[in-house]
């Protein structure tokens, strides 16, 4: 409670403070309306700099305000996506300036791409890229940052219970939705996804504070190192625009969610002019009632289940500083703690929970010195997190699992042309992982510890050759990856019949040891004209064991696992091929871009659970003894293709169709008495095939967005066998419309409303919990822009 | 002049916004922060006295009974933990190992247990509170001459409904061998040990055993929820899983010999699976009376019916 009146508080101040100022300052301005030169629609988004870094943006109608020059005149840049930039000189007191912004076809692709690190422009990167902008985001009934990536083609995405999940897995490829580790989570180029799970906690990225996404697909590891298995997710955070800008929002909704947001940022004018610097400020805060996911069984067999419901909250900070615009300096702090209820209470004040304080702090450098450019970064990332989990069967059970789950690291690289053609990027990374955790009872004695470090440093190049006058391009890398797992440790104290069963498991000084990986990329491409290109390539990924499989022993669905220290790193060899087309001339159809790839993958030492032969009873009866181990080889193939068509810039449309059958291949044993072969088993939670739609509209009423998705049936378990409590062997396929319809008031206000799951599909997860269904918002927001 | 000379001398304004970063900053780790609070307690445990319970120095035959009354607390902190152990020379063996929840109203509660055959037990009452903080109290007794084995009944055949199973009663009193049906049940709630029913659990049928204390026991019977006392028996099914007791052991039982020794508490829940035909089961009431279920037959069926005898400490 008193934290909630905190943050509500924190929320009333910070509005009143930032909208007054925003109010203040209104001299030496210039005004106008910024227009597509061909279709005369007005452009939203237009960013509007002075030469200097001050800016803004313009509004849904086209119009900005830029405020704030010194002098009577001052040149601005209008800059937009697709379109080419031009300078205009106006002068204090300008008020109707119509700027027209033609389209450039050959940039209309073009930006910054993480896939090379070496800033290459997407055109002329040889591999499958999807970036998503915030004119795409703007359009999407969205609730959660992962939730975005779902109108992508060939992305599985799982939240089981909507915004009450604990945790949200998002896969591509072929890689199953069990495995969160096998895609790698980029924001802002910091890798975040967990030396201990694997994965990365989605919900602590506020949607709003999503600016761009950029996906790319497949093996990635030879650029970044572990977990670029089925791909590489880079999220891409608001920046500020203007001198100051603030966006601010509350949105309401089913189970009496209800959400603020405030977004606030600028520019700072400092006294020497070499030096430019910006800021930006978030904080978020959402709680909802929620409601009981539990099956009817549950709920009727259990008195002590309650609805799963969340209260969580956030805040950012960014500084960057730049000089001459050769050198920026950069600096992001964020905070995030969320408490979402599981669905049981018995004694515990708040019954079942988990909670996440997680804080993290990262700084870079871009510069570049002579030819060379450079991009460091530091970072550090810091999760404690608590589970409380209670129930009485027939005598109560309270236990907590706490763990504290660090990782830090240093990524520098270094890009330099080597003549006309050429592009060459070597880097160092410096990665470091570490878990502490115990599972301490309080209906028992026990407390049960496990602990364990990983440090990895790489070395990585990469040459990109661009020739026949860009039409070829060629990128071939090279990284290897070292990493050294010690101080693992698992062990119990003052053991009672709760944990005894685990005793024989115990480990004080499990022996350190070091692990490599070697990942090449050869890809090229070539490009006729800007309507069609053809591309083709091999990349390796691989996904490190993690610590939570190394170190941990304890139950798990199925049985009981038991700790696997020796396990090594899981290696995926992708073949690739694909082309891009835009196959229409003339007026209508000029703006419709097709988008297909074919790939074939082949995994070696894939990590899956396997019976070391061994039983145990836990307090229930017998139950298998499992261990992560490097068993199979896997094969996964498919295929995906994607539309996307923009007419006039008020009607958009997009629609992506995926196939992936992903096998398990070759699977050995480690136990005689090993009842079970999974060669030739289809993966678990890897749809056949995942089709989407939608969209958009745009219309001085009202705006509005129509979003279809269908993911194809997937199996219960890597056994493909008929799960008890869903009564079948695969996950059933299921679609879903989403909806959402928006509109500007008095040019700073807008009002949204978000159905998602629009004819209420019930869909179950493996324990047979239902999920949210229909989940509609009302929203309503303010946004000053200077 | 060096390359790097814009870090040395940064101007007032850079200066000025650090200091404004720093202020944000600080407005965000205010709001953010959040002060938690921990309480702490000293758990205590007094074993009462009186004629009711086994005093210090007590001399009790093997199978003779030995009652212990707690009352027990934990502070400002809940009492979560109750452990109960026999000590025989090096040896100790639980007795009883349970989490509970007891908050300032502390926790009093009486059990009973057999005598074994070693010449001096220590019985010792283990509690710990939330905040992890223990206490214990223990006492000796002594062996005493000859067995004070007791007495047992023997119930059975009796017929025993699934869940579904309208037609015969789904209720037991196994302390006098009676079927009830629901309706029959009224006023009687307090007397019911057992209820059966049949589920598939790991890909296997499973005739189980169930009691009103076991808290997912009210989903195949949903009236019990409104039950104001539901008894909890505790099923060894680690003895019945391994069928460590025959049904001609069971047959040959003439006193409650057996029933003591072949109840290990260290494997007991209140749900005991599998419950097929030719299995022996060894369970505690509520009431602290040891006895033995012998499985004759089992339907698998949700509406099936369980055949079983009984054997119970008088």
């Amino acid at each position: 409670m008193i934290l909630n009146r905190k943050i509500l508080s924190g929320f009333a101040i910070l509005l009143v403070c930032l909208l007054s100022s925003a109010q203040a300052d209104g001299q030496n301005c210039a005004a106008g309306k910024v227009i597509d030169a061909n279709t005369g629609e007005p452009l939203y988004g237009v960013t509007i700099t002075q030469s200097g870094g001050a800016g803004t943006t313009s509004n849904q109608q086209g119009d900005f305000k830029f405020c704030g020059f010194s002098g009577k005149h001052t040149e601005l840049i209008f800059s937009y996506v697709g379109f080419k930039s031009v300078i205009v000189k106006v002068a204090s007191g300008d008020k109707d300036l119509i700027i027209l912004l033609s389209q450039d076809v050959a940039l209309l692709e073009e930006f910054e791409v993480s896939a090379s690190r070496s800033g290459t422009d997407i055109r002329n990167t040889p591999v499958r890229i999807h970036r998503m902008n915030p004119q795409d985001i703007e359009k999407l009934p969205v609730q959660s940052a992962d939730e975005i990536l779902k109108t992508l083609p060939g992305i599985y995405y799982s939240r089981s219970f909507g915004i009450l999940s604990t945790k949200a897995t998002v896969t591509m490829r072929g890689m199953s939705g069990k495995e969160a580790g096998r895609v790698l989570i980029l924001i802002d180029g910091i890798p975040v996804n967990k030396s201990d799970g694997g994965g990365f906690d989605w919900n602590m990225l506020d949607p709003s504070e999503v600016q761009g996404i950029e996906v790319i697909k497949g093996p990635g590891s030879a650029i970044y190192g572990g977990n670029a298995m089925g791909g590489i997710i880079n999220i891409l955070t608001r920046k500020p625009s203007g001198k100051l800008n603030l966006n601010a929002s509350i949105d309401y909704g089913t189970f009496n969610t209800l959400a603020g947001r405030i977004n606030a940022g600028g520019s700072l004018k400092l006294k020497n002019p070499d030096w430019n610097a910006t800021w930006n400020f978030n904080t978020f805060y959402r709680k909802s009632d929620g409601y009981i996911t539990q099956s009817e069984a549950d709920v009727k067999a259990n008195p002590y289940i309650i609805k799963s419901n969340l209260k969580e909250g956030g805040a950012g900070l960014r500084a960057e500083m730049s000089y001459k615009n050769q050198h920026t300096f950069g600096i992001t702090s964020n905070y995030y703690n969320d408490r979402r209820g599981t669905g049981e209470k018995v004694f515990q004040p708040e019954g079942n929970i988990t909670d996440h304080d997680s804080y993290s702090l990262s700084m870079f450098y871009k510069g570049q010195t002579g030819k060379v450019k450079i991009v460091s970064s530091a970072y550090f990332l810091n999760e404690d997190y608590k589970k409380v989990n209670e129930y009485l069967k027939d005598d109560y059970t309270w236990y907590d699992v706490l763990s504290v789950r660090r990782d830090y690291g240093w990524l520098t690289s270094f890009t330099r042309e080597a003549g006309k053609y050429q592009r060459i990027t070597a880097g160092v990374d410096i990665k470091a992982g570490s878990v502490d955790a115990s599972d301490q009872y309080y209906t028992s004695t026990d407390i049960v510890y496990n602990a364990g470090k990983m440090n990895t440093w790489s070395v990585f190049v990469q040459d990109e050759l661009m020739l026949l006058e860009d039409k070829l391009s060629i990128l071939a890398g090279l990284r290897y990856d070292r990493a050294r797992f010690y101080d693992g440790a698992f062990y119990i104290e003052m053991p009672t019949a709760e944990t005894r069963f685990m005793e024989i498991y115990q480990n004080n000084a499990m022996a350190a040891h070091v692990r490599e990986a070697i990942s090449p990329r050869l890809s090229a491409h070539y490009r006729w004209n800007n309507n069609m290109r053809v591309y083709a390539g091999y990349s390796r990924g691989f996904r490190p064991a993690v610590l939570d499989d190394m170190c941990r022993s304890g139950r798990i669905k199925g049985g009981f696992k038991v700790a696997s220290p020796e396990l090594k790193p899981e290696y995926l060899n992708n073949f690739e091929i694909g082309a891009d087309l835009k196959p229409f001339t003339g007026d209508l159809l000029e703006n419709l871009k097709m988008e297909m790839s074919a790939f074939w993958s082949i995994g070696k030492d894939f990590q899956y659970y396997v019976t070391n032969g061994q039983s145990i009873d836990m307090g229930f009866g017998e139950r298998p003894v499992l261990i992560r181990a490097n068993i199979s080889e896997a094969e996964i193939k498919g295929a995906e293709l994607s539309v996307n068509y923009e007419l006039k810039k008020h009607f958009s449309l997009y629609a992506g169709f995926a196939l992936a059958d992903a096998k398990i291949l070759n699977y050995s044993k480690i136990a005689l008495q090993d009842t079970i072969d999974l060669s030739g088993k289809t993966m678990t939670e890897v749809p056949d095939v995942i089709a989407n739609g939608g969209v958009a509209f745009q219309h001085r009423i009202v705006n509005a967005s129509l979003n279809f998705r269908y993911t194809g049936e997937a199996y219960i378990n890597d056994q493909n066998t008929k799960d008890d409590l869903l009564g079948s062997d695969r996950y059933p396929a299921y679609s879903t419309l989403d909806l959402r319809f928006w509109r500007e008031f008095y040019q700073s206000w807008r009002l949204a409303l978000n159905i998602q799951n629009l004819t209420d599909v019930k869909i179950y997860d493996s324990k047979y919990n239902v999920g949210p269904g229909r989940f509609i918002t009302l929203s309503v927001g303010y946004s000053f822009n200077n | 002049m060096s390359k790097y000379s814009f870090l040395n001398n940064l101007p007032e304004g850079v200066i000025c916004t650090f200091r404004k970063i720093v202020f944000l900053w600080a407005i965000t780790l205010l709001i953010f922060s959040c002060q938690k609070e921990t309480e702490t307690g000293k758990a205590s445990v007094i074993l009462k006295t009186g004629v009711n319970y086994t005093a210090e120095g007590a001399v009790i035959s093997p199978g003779g009974t030995i009652r212990i009354g707690i009352l027990a607390s934990g502070a400002e902190s809940p009492l979560t933990y109750l452990r109960i152990e026999r000590i025989t020379g090096n040896d100790t063996s639980v007795q009883l190992d349970r989490g509970i929840y007891a908050g300032r109203e502390g926790f009093d509660k009486d059990f009973s247990f057999p005598k074994g055959n070693a010449e001096t037990e220590i019985w010792r009452v283990f509690v710990m509170s939330a905040s992890r903080s223990t206490a214990s109290a223990s006492f000796k007794v002594y062996k005493g001459q000859g067995v004070n084995y007791g007495q047992i009944h023997h119930f059975g055949p009796l017929s025993i409904g699934m869940q579904n199973n309208t037609e015969t009663g789904n209720y037991l009193d196994l302390d006098q061998g009676q079927v009830y049906s629901l309706a029959e049940t009224a006023g009687k709630e307090q007397e019911i040990d057992l209820v059966p029913y049949f589920y598939f659990t790991s890909g296997l049928p499973s005739p189980t055993f169930t009691c009103p204390g076991y808290t997912s026991a009210v989903g195949y019977y949903p009236a019990m929820a409104n039950w104001s006392q539901k008894n909890t028996t505790l099923f060894d099914y680690y003895t019945s899983d391994n069928q460590l007791v025959t049904p001609v052991q069971f047959d040959a039982a003439l006193n409650d010999s057996l029933l003591i020794t072949a109840y290990n508490p260290t494997r007991v829940s209140g749900n005991c699976k599998y419950a097929y035909a030719g299995r022996v089961i060894p369970f505690k009431t509520q009431s602290g009376k040891y006895g033995m279920i012998k499985v004759i037959k089992a339907d698998e069926s949700e509406s099936g019916t369980i055949q079983l005898e009984i054997k119970i400490q008088q």
